[in-house]
């Protein structure tokens, strides 16, 4: 199980990926990741809710409401173009913190 | 599924209740409820279900920051029901009354002095009653000791309400109620006001007026009793005091019961952005203002022998302090 703390930075671009081909909620987002992740990170409610708040406040998506679940109606998110952008952004920024990062850890352990 | 709602009920409880938040714990109570039912499926008893759904609820205080909601501030602070906003008003309304009565007293008795001191040439059956001047003293130190205790006891009745001085959080439909309340007031408060300002304008008459128009029409010679000579300007100290301890009697009542609504409206000098350091200046200098004032006073009267102008110290410091603390408060701005 990954720490909430290390991925904090990538919880905005994590979202933005799942909704690339499709809009999706809340409880489907957070499967997938959960899915995706083989169950090593399990966002929590409060993290994703607010991520939904600051990407709409940047208009990297935007909400709808959509088909009702037992009587009551789920909130959609829907990607747009200017998330398209920052998603590609953040993708080029992962390139270089992946290469950075990767020079400062190593396993100590291991020997040459 | 219940206690899921009831969890969130109660996370949100003492939040705001704008549209957006409402929203959200709509949002988060739809996805917690099929979270909960997939975890059921995948084969969870109820408990476990509901634990875990839990577990992975978060920190609301993330959304909270996110909206940019300031609820540390508030969730601090003690809320005043409606119950509490009404004994508060009706204690600072009896507090007031102990300390406008005191004050009062104060006043006669520096007059008790006077028409004792002016009866001392009352002659009675002949005989001149010389030692009533003496006696004046009694009254006044009598009068003295009932206000102090009167004042102490006031203080008393305010102790238990001293928290509401650190802030406080009010609702809005409380607010409301004695914002009414207040304007209902304010009418009563303003004829007072204008009765004491009046009485303080034309108090100086009950002294001018006999030496003027002359002792033939001056109050005791009117009443022309037999075997009575009155030192004449007894009479006009002692009404002139008698309608300034009205005036000030007055001002201190209605003043207290408006500072009271002024508190729970949280407006004035009790408004929600109270400058801190002001209010511990204004605290500061008015406990060392008013002692000081009754000193000189006293001093004034018992030793200058001033007594029929002493007392206009007090409207003097009265004015002081409310130059004094807006000018601190406009120059710390």
């Amino acid at each position: 199980m990954i720490s909430s703390d290390v991925i904090r930075g990538y919880n905005d671009t994590i979202i933005l990926y799942l909704l690339w081909d499709q809009p999706s909620y809340g409880y489907e987002i957070s499967k997938l990741i959960r899915d995706i992740s083989n169950e090593q990170y399990v966002i929590k409610e409060t993290t994703l809710y607010s991520a939904f708040n600051r990407l709409e406040k940047n208009s990297y998506v935007e909400s709808f409401s959509g088909k009702e679940t037992q009587g009551r109606k789920r909130t959609y998110y829907r990607i747009t173009e200017k998330g398209r952008k920052y998603y590609q952004e953040k993708f080029l920024e992962w390139g270089i913190t992946k290469v950075v990062i990767d020079k400062f850890i190593k396993d100590f352990n291991k020997g040459e | 599924m219940e206690t899921i709602k009831n969890y969130l009920d109660n996370v949100f409880g003492t939040l705001p209740k704008t549209e957006e938040l409402l929203k959200i714990k709509n949002d988060l109570l739809v996805n917690m409820e099929e979270k909960y039912r997939d975890y059921k499926e995948e084969g969870h008893s109820e408990n476990e279900a509901v634990g875990k759904v839990i577990a992975e609820f978060g920190d609301i205080d993330e959304i909270l920051n996110e909206l940019g909601i300031k609820v540390e501030a508030e969730s601090n602070m003690i809320e005043v029901s409606k119950n509490e906003a009404q004994n508060y008003l009706e204690a600072k309304r009896v507090s007031g009354l102990k300390v406008a009565i005191g004050v009062f007293l104060i006043i006669m008795g520096v007059n008790s002095m006077f028409i004792l001191g002016a009866l001392s040439n009352f002659r009675f059956m002949g005989n001149r009653l010389a030692s009533l001047e003496a006696y004046g003293i009694v009254p006044f130190f009598t009068m003295i000791a009932i206000a102090v205790a009167l004042f102490i006891l006031s203080g008393q009745d305010m102790r238990r309400y001293e928290y509401l001085e650190e802030g406080f959080f009010i609702s809005k439909s409380t607010k409301a109620i004695y914002k009414a309340k207040e304007e209902n007031f304010l009418r009563t408060h303003t004829m007072a006001i204008v009765i004491g300002v009046v009485l303080c304008i034309l108090s100086p008459l009950a002294i001018i007026v006999p030496n003027i128009v002359g002792d033939t029409l001056s109050l005791v010679n009117v009443l022309n009793l037999p075997g009575i000579s009155l030192n004449t300007t007894a009479p006009g100290m002692f009404i002139m005091l008698s309608m300034i301890a009205i005036a000030v009697f007055l001002f201190i009542y209605y003043g207290s019961i408006k500072s009271g609504y002024d508190l729970i409206l949280q407006q004035g000098e009790y408004s929600y952005v109270k400058d801190k350091e002001t209010s511990r200046f204004v605290n500061v200098f008015t406990s060392i203002l008013w002692p000081v004032v009754v000193i000189i006073f006293l001093l004034l009267g018992f030793l200058g022998g001033l007594w029929h102008i002493a007392w206009i110290v007090f409207p003097i410091a009265g004015i002081l302090q409310g130059m004094i603390t807006s000018l601190y408060g406009a120059v710390k701005k």
